[in-house]
């Protein structure tokens, strides 16, 4: 939906647009020897089924790729472009993705929903994120789960259960996407709910920390998405250590949807709109971030805009 | 440098908000949905060739219409103290709803005019076409009222996110919202007066005028469906 509006978008602006788009949160990696460009392989294989792509001497891919296992339950999303690296740094030549035989224990506070999935080699990594997408039945959702409440999150042997930053349930065809730029283990869960329902009374409410709120509406424009993928990148290139202790928050909602009234309300949102809170002693301390709009498609100044402002709130509840 | 780049500037080093303001409403001129309907409006204001004065009129007359309509919009919020959420919201569901079926609708009538006064000659029909004809410069002061009101988010952002938290706090801010107009309306003014002398200087020429006319008020009837449609597909695909 969202890849058609672009096309519209830019099939009437092209240079405008174009000048957006291609801007998507992450310079683009230097292009080393144009010479020796030549073509190697990487081979992905999704719970049995097995394509393979072309990529460059940098690892990076030349066509944008839609993965899809066999039975529907997985797929990954790579862009063009993406660099798809081994932990040894050189390029990405097999990917191989499993149901794991013997899945770890669940998080305290969460079920596991399906299976947990083995994402290999471990070490592999991408530059920018990509999407990956699981699909779960409604039907082995705890009862008092919310469906929009569900995640997708990492687990590794040595840190245990992670979490990612981004998501997006589709309830409508029961599917859970994040954002993922290294491979693990990832599997859907859903909170265990018996304390809390409103995110705010969770214990870590009652610390010093700073929430980072982005808005929008159902239709995005452009600049709109821009904004968000640009503020994503941010926070997870240079704030890495304080979104992973939860000193650090990042939430997207749509202003549109019923279910965010109280967010909204707080926040007084009403369009596409960046929200810095820093939370001091309970007490919020809501500010908007309007200086991003004018450096839309400007990475560098869109970043330092972003990154200055998420410090100065950090210094605070340090 | 770039428009949003002046823009941050103005607002970072200087502290004149009559400036900042007539640069926003340039770079809301520029971003892409607005552009939309100010192509609609440049193609509305350069469409008539024969009068020499008649873009420059229109296009004022454009640019006042959007200078009304920011106004209002300005004195309820900052006079009034109407809430921000519940207008912009309001107004950015008009615009993603009910401007691209208006517009088609527009288009479609401007099409028929051709059609019915050459077509059918006398009746009713016809004089409607006529008067619809006729709209002339009303027609680019009512277009302007129209399109301000129809906010997108990155305009509704602009306006309300920036533009009227600067007026609050600025003294005599009530008039910035003109200013912003002013901005908004600008290129309007200048492209379209720049095209119609343009087509104009070309047809007569070409010893042509008024067939030049009548092919240029189709493709300003097209322009406009064709924005209208742009519009309708927006809003369904959200």
């Amino acid at each position: 939906m969202l890849a058609k509006l672009k096309i519209w978008s830019s099939f009437l602006l092209v240079i405008l647009v174009a000048n957006l788009l291609c801007a998507c949160g992450s310079p683009a990696p230097e292009v080393a020897n144009e010479g020796e460009l030549s073509t190697y392989h990487l081979e992905i294989d999704l719970l049995g089924a097995k394509n393979t792509f072309s990529v460059d001497s940098q690892g990076r891919l030349k066509t944008s790729i839609e993965a899809l296992s066999g039975d529907g339950k997985i797929s990954l999303s790579i862009r063009e472009g993406t660099a798809v690296l081994a932990k040894s740094g050189e390029p990405l030549e097999a990917i191989h993705v499993a149901a794991t035989p013997n899945p770890p224990p669940p998080p305290e506070d969460a079920h596991i929903i399906g299976e947990v999935y083995d994402l290999r080699p471990p070490g592999a990594n991408f530059n920018p994120s990509i999407m990956l997408t699981l699909s779960y039945d409604p039907e082995e959702l705890p009862r008092e789960v919310r469906e929009s409440d569900i995640y997708i999150a990492p687990y590794d042997e040595g840190n245990g259960w992670g979490t990612c930053y981004y998501k997006r349930v589709d309830t409508e065809n029961h599917r859970v996407t994040t954002q993922i730029n290294y491979f693990a283990q990832f599997a859907v869960l859903a909170p265990v709910s018996t304390k809390e329902h409103p995110t705010s009374d969770t214990p870590s409410a009652t610390t010093d920390r700073v929430e980072v709120v982005y808005f929008h509406r159902a239709q995005r424009c452009a600049g709109c998405i821009y904004a968000e993928t640009g503020t994503r990148y941010t926070l997870e290139t240079y704030f890495k250590d304080e979104l992973a202790s939860g000193k650090l928050t990042f939430k997207v909602f749509n202003v549109e949807n019923k279910e965010n009234a109280a967010m909204v309300k707080k926040y007084g949102a009403f369009t596409s709109s960046l929200f810095v809170n820093t939370i001091r002693d309970g007490t919020d301390n809501i500010e908007e971030v309007t200086d991003i709009w004018f450096v839309l498609g400007n990475d560098q100044a869109f970043v330092k805009v972003v990154k200055s402002k998420i410090e100065t709130s950090l210094e605070v509840v340090r | 440098m770039d428009l949003g780049g002046i823009v941050h500037q103005l607002s970072e080093s200087f502290n004149i908000p009559v400036l900042s303001a007539l640069f926003l409403g340039l770079l809301t001129a520029v971003s892409p949905c607005p552009m939309a309907t100010n192509i609609a409006a440049i193609a509305y204001v350069s469409r008539r060739v024969t009068e020499r004065r008649y873009a420059v009129i229109t296009g004022t007359l454009y640019t006042l219409g959007r200078m009304f309509s920011y106004s209002i919009l300005g004195i309820l919020i900052i006079v009034a103290g109407l809430e921000i959420p519940g207008v912009a919201s309001l107004l950015q569901d008009f615009g993603e709803q009910i401007l691209g079926p208006l517009l088609i609708v527009v288009g479609l009538i401007m099409l028929n005019i051709d059609r019915l006064s050459f077509g059918l000659g006398g009746g009713k029909l016809s004089s409607i076409g006529e008067r619809v004809a006729d709209w002339g410069m009303i027609g680019g002061f009512l277009l302007g009222a129209l399109f301000a009101l129809a906010f997108c988010p990155y305009s509704a952002v602009l306006f309300f996110g920036v533009l009227i938290p600067l007026a609050l706090k600025s003294t005599g801010g009530v008039t910035l919202p003109a200013v912003f107009a002013i901005g908004t309306g600008l290129p309007v003014l200048v492209f379209g007066t720049l095209l119609s002398a343009g087509v104009a200087r070309v047809s007569t020429w070409l010893n042509a005028v008024t067939r030049v006319e009548r092919v240029i008020r189709i493709i300003v009837s097209i322009i406009f469906i064709g924005v209208g449609i742009y519009y309708v597909v927006l809003w369904i695909q959200a």
